[in-house]
């Protein structure tokens, strides 16, 4: 997995940063709105964007976070297993299908940006499960 | 400190650079220019003379526009000597029955009963959203309402009721309207919605510009 360590870092950090943007747009009383043709407004205003009262892109927040930190405790440092890393793409993965599902059968709308960050978890766990060479000495 | 150690900062230390550039120069909303809106067409609530004039431009199926209904009423019905509510429809493609849901609309007002039709097809969105053919539910509303059956139904598929959607559509896109509900005081843009208290404020502001105009 170590030579994927920076693209998983440029990948969790441009996740995080869409997630930020889109908790932005939630409470943006513009994005309170129906937009033509559909887009992150439908999606971001639907009541499926909000899990207990707390947008789903908090969560992606706290995921993406939480990956950085993965990466660097156990890419970087070697201080925990990398296996937690595993759990955390497959997670990841799991949120965003139920999300792209929510948005397929209930809100009738696609997010752009959500698609991003779904395209950046997908990515994410790829490279996570991608098959390493083995050491040669 | 490894060559990746040395990454991972450098690139948090550009994400945070990122966000806080975000927040001070992306947090404001682009230019709503102003353009000036007909408000002599459109279905209208309250005096023509108001000093201020909202036009709504809605789709009933947007569930956006159903969280504005109320606000925007309750803050009418607050200031109702200076202000008049204009609706004017744009049903999006993206909702299955926004355009029948703007024909039953269109058909109450022919009966003089648009406005209180408003307030049953936001109120009753979640019921009728979804149904193949929602005519027979908007009938039930046009009933409850006192109004004639039969020539609700008559209206509801006549090319008038059509002709004003048209209209209102094609203002909408004149007006450059791209979401709903987006809403024009005194010709101002404001898209979404705005609670009670927002819409005092906008009010008040929009009073007080008519006074200094007029002084």
């Amino acid at each position: 997995m170590n030579r994927f360590i920076r693209p998983l870092i440029i990948l969790a950090t441009a996740g995080l940063l869409v997630s930020i943007y889109l908790t932005f747009k939630t409470y943006d009383p513009a994005s309170v709105a129906c937009s033509i043709g559909g887009g992150c407004e439908t999606v971001l205003s639907s009541s499926y964007a909000k899990i207990f009262g707390i947008p789903v892109s908090i969560f992606g927040i706290v995921w993406y976070i939480g990956g950085l930190i993965l990466i660097y405790l156990a890419l970087i440092k070697g201080t925990v297993s990398q296996g937690w890393i595993k759990y955390w793409a497959v997670a990841g993965l799991a949120f965003s299908l139920y999300l792209l599902a929510m948005e397929i059968f209930y809100i009738h709308a696609y997010c752009t940006w959500c698609m991003v960050s779904l395209g950046i978890v997908t990515a994410s766990l790829i490279l996570v499960f991608w098959p390493q060479p083995t050491k040669t000495t | 400190m490894s060559g990746d150690g040395k990454f991972f900062i450098w690139v948090i230390i550009a994400a945070v650079l990122a966000i806080v550039g975000f927040i001070i120069f992306g947090g404001k909303s682009s230019d709503n220019p102003d353009v000036v809106i007909d408000t002599t067409v459109g279905q209208r609530l309250g005096s023509d003379s108001a000093k201020v004039k909202i036009v709504e431009f809605g789709d009933f199926q947007c569930p956006a526009c159903q969280a504005a209904a109320g606000p925007l009423k309750q803050a009418y019905e607050k200031n109702s000597k200076d202000v008049q509510l204009i609706f004017r429809n744009i049903p999006l493609s993206i909702h299955s029955n926004a355009d029948e849901s703007s024909q039953a609309a269109e058909a109450a007002g022919k009966q003089g009963k648009f406005w209180e039709m408003y307030d049953v097809l936001y109120a009753e969105q979640s019921t009728w959203a979804q149904l193949a053919n929602p005519l027979e539910q908007f009938v039930t509303y046009a009933t409850a309402l006192g109004m004639d059956a039969d020539k609700f139904r008559s209206d509801y598929s006549s090319s008038a009721v059509a002709k004003i959607i048209q209209s209102d559509k094609a203002a909408a896109d004149q007006a450059g309207v791209t979401s709903t509900p987006t809403f024009f005081v005194n010709n101002e843009k404001i898209v979404g919605a705005q609670s009670v208290e927002q819409w005092q404020n906008i009010i008040d502001r929009k009073l007080a510009e008519a006074k200094s105009a007029n002084q």
